[in-house]
């Protein structure tokens, strides 16, 4: 016992430092030049994520491996006014802002809104194209006013660290997406109130289902590109050029071909420092960590406990009711196990959280949270089953005969006999697995369950930095598995001193 | 008691045994004997229904046994007249000695606890191991283990106890302490059938020998005749 703190302490030590000079790396010699940078390299390196998909950036279904899309050909004009070309950098579209910051690439083009938390760590270009916040709604509710009182305490779908995001937190109960087609399918299905988005994203994704109204625009935003606010010079740059797109009617053009141009985007060709400094506004200082976001921090900590307690409770029985087909059932159920267990093992978790959450969604209407504990529950059911097989397996078969023997059914046999010793074997590994599922049960953000993982992505824009909402989160983790993890092996070394005295060395069998 | 009839055991090809007809009495307390192999244990295991057979049948009491299997409850009927001693002693590893001999008569019997606790008792007493009777199979040795499971199988009060090699696990000292444990209960009258390759087991226990070799039964008779006329087989 005595050991055990300092490694503890050691450990916690080792993980800050890493985390630490992961916060450290950002920002080295940046200062002057960015613009002389990237003309001597001669390429503009723009980060984006395919997966927003039309009409941003997204595969050109006639040529397959080659982005089109409005930001495209938008990128290709700012790069040649200057004087390089542009190079699309596929990252993950909730990372773009910390990818930036480490330099993955020079400037983020991404349907980035320019939001308060966002101006207070990134400098913002011209905008290039004006938004509209829409809410839409199932028709038979599509009278409702439109405005952001009238969501009071309802559930409203949107993307994660979105201005609408921003908007709902604190108004109506806010449901979280990565995609643009499952907040809409969602609410077809009745499991939100209604939807908050981009008009582009409403137009495309919302508008063409036949089921759903749109009750208007709340107000305005902008999409402008991001760059550090170190690269002052490329910034001006940028600037000048989208500048000088818009005055050539470039600016049009583009929106025009890509069916965007509206009524809205006209004060763009006129756009000046007063329109600009308006737009960024004079952001309220960011919050800092604080008691408060521990607070949510723990309540994500809870739904974390709480899907894999309840998905482990339900992993145990199905997986004990498969080890059992497996081993004493018919062909029949012998083979349904097997496919079972294959298939579960065989395909990602996060795919048959998808495929149960959005993906049966019109047979088996599932709320977030069930889902959630039924799809990790039945995944790691495949586990556990061939946990509790090998740990039946490490039951001498001389007792199964024994007991059979002595006039006992084979259920009898294994309800007394064989199943308690199989548990005791089983248990260290049934404890790793639990510990392995808490963490994988961060994957149930992608069906709007917002636990510890997500909790965390959203605190870190919030404060515009990830250290301490990393350090925080991570030591929460950390704080629920070590304990497990001390357990497990606690058991283990008592199972191992048991196995050793279970055949006196003298009484072995020639 | 025990009446089995041109009995055929084929396994991957093989006959194991040929043709087999034996029976045995109540009462009396008989060796079959012969070289590994010889089919032996696989006609101790065909006798309460651990093993399926070919051909013949198997009869115990008034119950039977024949190739297409048996009803569940015909098997648990004939596992209770005939209880059955293994040469790995197959001791639940999760409980003590005490709850080893208790087990079967509560969940097979329907025993009270308290009756099924004084029977497990009297019977660990009888074996020698009254003092070990809270110890786990793993703090037992070999020789303790084979009491027990002597014990267990007593418990159930079958009308026979078969024993496959029941002293051949063992070092000669604790071998002694089973056999003259085993001419105990055959001297108060306990049925016995047992499976050995060992002469001096069958000298010092049984009444009558079986010997087997190569599925068929070879002679049949007192040890002292058989064994002598078998001589020259292992």
């Amino acid at each position: 016992m005595r050991l055990r703190v300092p490694r503890f302490a050691a450990f916690a030590l080792l993980l800050f430092a890493v985390l630490a000079s992961l916060g450290c790396t950002k920002e080295k010699d940046r200062t002057t030049g960015a613009l002389a940078r990237v003309r001597a390299a001669g390429v503009l390196r723009w980060g984006a994520d395919v997966q927003g998909g039309e009409p941003y950036v997204y595969d050109d279904p006639k040529n397959p491996g080659h982005m089109i899309g409005f930001e495209v050909e938008l990128a290709d004009a700012i790069a040649r006014e200057l004087g390089v070309r542009a190079e699309l950098v596929q990252n993950d579209w909730a990372n773009l802002v910390p990818s930036l910051e480490r330099g993955t690439f020079d400037v983020v083009m991404n349907g980035l809104e320019v939001t308060d938390a966002r101006v207070g760590r990134i400098r913002f270009s011209r905008p290039y194209y004006v938004f509209a916040e829409r809410l839409m709604t199932r028709a038979p509710d599509a009278n409702m006013p439109a405005e952001l009182g009238a969501l009071r305490g309802k559930r409203v779908g949107t993307l994660a660290n979105s201005l609408a995001f921003e908007m709902l937190r604190g108004v109506a109960e806010p449901v979280v997406y990565d995609g643009v087609e499952e907040p809409y399918a969602d609410l077809v299905s009745g499991r939100t109130d209604a939807v908050l988005l981009d008009d582009i994203i409403a137009s495309r994704y919302g508008a063409p289902k036949p089921e759903l109204r749109t009750v208007g625009d709340l107000r305005e935003g902008y999409y402008a590109l991001g760059l550090r606010p170190a690269d002052a010079d490329l910034g001006d740059a940028v600037d000048s050029a989208l500048a000088s797109i818009a005055k050539k009617g470039e600016l049009r053009a583009i929106l025009e071909r890509n069916g965007l141009w509206n009524v809205r985007q006209e004060k763009l060709l006129a756009w000046t420092d007063a329109d600009q400094s308006h737009m960024l506004g004079r952001p309220p200082p960011p919050p800092t960590f604080g008691l408060g976001h521990l607070v949510l921090f723990a309540k994500g900590a809870g739904v974390t406990m709480l899907v894999s307690v309840l998905a482990m409770l339900l992993a145990i029985p199905i997986g004990l009711g498969l080890a059992l087909m497996r081993l004493h059932g018919g062909a029949f159920a012998r083979a349904f196990a097997a496919t079972y267990v294959e298939i579960y093992r065989g395909t990602p978790v996060l795919l048959q959280l998808y495929v149960l959450y959005y993906g049966l969604a019109r047979v088996v209407e599932l709320g977030a949270l069930p889902a959630a504990v039924l799809g990790l529950g039945m995944n790691y059911a495949a586990y556990e089953a061939e946990v509790y097989r090998a740990g039946i397996g490490a039951v001498p078969k001389a007792q199964m005969e024994a007991a059979l023997a002595l006039g006992m059914s084979t259920r009898l046999a294994l309800r007394r006999v064989i199943l308690p010793q199989a548990f005791r074997h089983a248990l260290p590994n049934v404890t790793n697995d639990f510990i392995a599922l808490l963490k994988d049960s961060s994957l149930v953000s992608v069906i709007t369950v917002v636990e510890l993982t997500k909790q965390m992505t959203i605190t870190a824009v919030d404060v515009r930095s990830w250290l301490l909402p990393g350090l925080a989160c991570a030591a929460m983790y950390f704080a629920m598995s070590y304990p497990l993890g001390v357990v497990a092996r606690r058991l283990e070394k008592r199972l191992e001193g048991a196995r050793e005295d279970a055949v006196p060395a003298s009484e072995a069998l020639p | 008691m025990i009446a089995i009839e041109g009995l055929v055991k084929r396994w991957e090809g093989r006959v194991i045994l040929d043709q087999v007809t034996v029976s045995f009495e109540l009462g009396q307390c008989a060796a079959i004997v012969g070289a590994s192999g010889s089919g032996k244990s696989t006609l101790l295991r065909c006798i309460n229904g651990l093993e399926t057979f070919d051909a013949g049948k198997v009869r115990v009491g008034t119950h039977e046994l024949t190739p297409s299997g048996a009803s569940p409850e015909t098997l648990r009927a004939v596992r209770c007249d005939v209880g059955m001693v293994f040469q790995q002693y197959g001791l639940f590893a999760h409980m003590t000695a005490l709850a080893n001999v208790m087990e079967a008569p509560i969940h097979v019997r329907g025993l009270g606890r308290h009756e099924a606790r004084d029977r497990a008792k009297a019977l660990l007493e009888k074996v020698g191991l009254g003092h070990r009777m809270q110890a786990f199979p793993r703090e037992l040795s070999g020789g303790e283990q084979q009491r027990v499971a002597i014990a267990r199988a007593l418990a159930m009060q079958p009308k026979a106890l078969l024993l496959d090699e029941p002293t051949s696990a063992l070092d000669p000292e604790r071998k002694r302490g089973i056999v003259a444990l085993l001419r105990a209960l055959a001297d108060e009258g306990t049925t016995l059938v047992l499976v050995t390759h060992e002469p001096s087991v069958v000298r010092d226990v049984a009444a009558r020998a079986v010997v087997l070799a190569e599925g068929r039964v070879r002679a049949d008779g007192p040890p002292r005749d058989v064994l002598d006329a078998a001589s020259g087989e292992p």
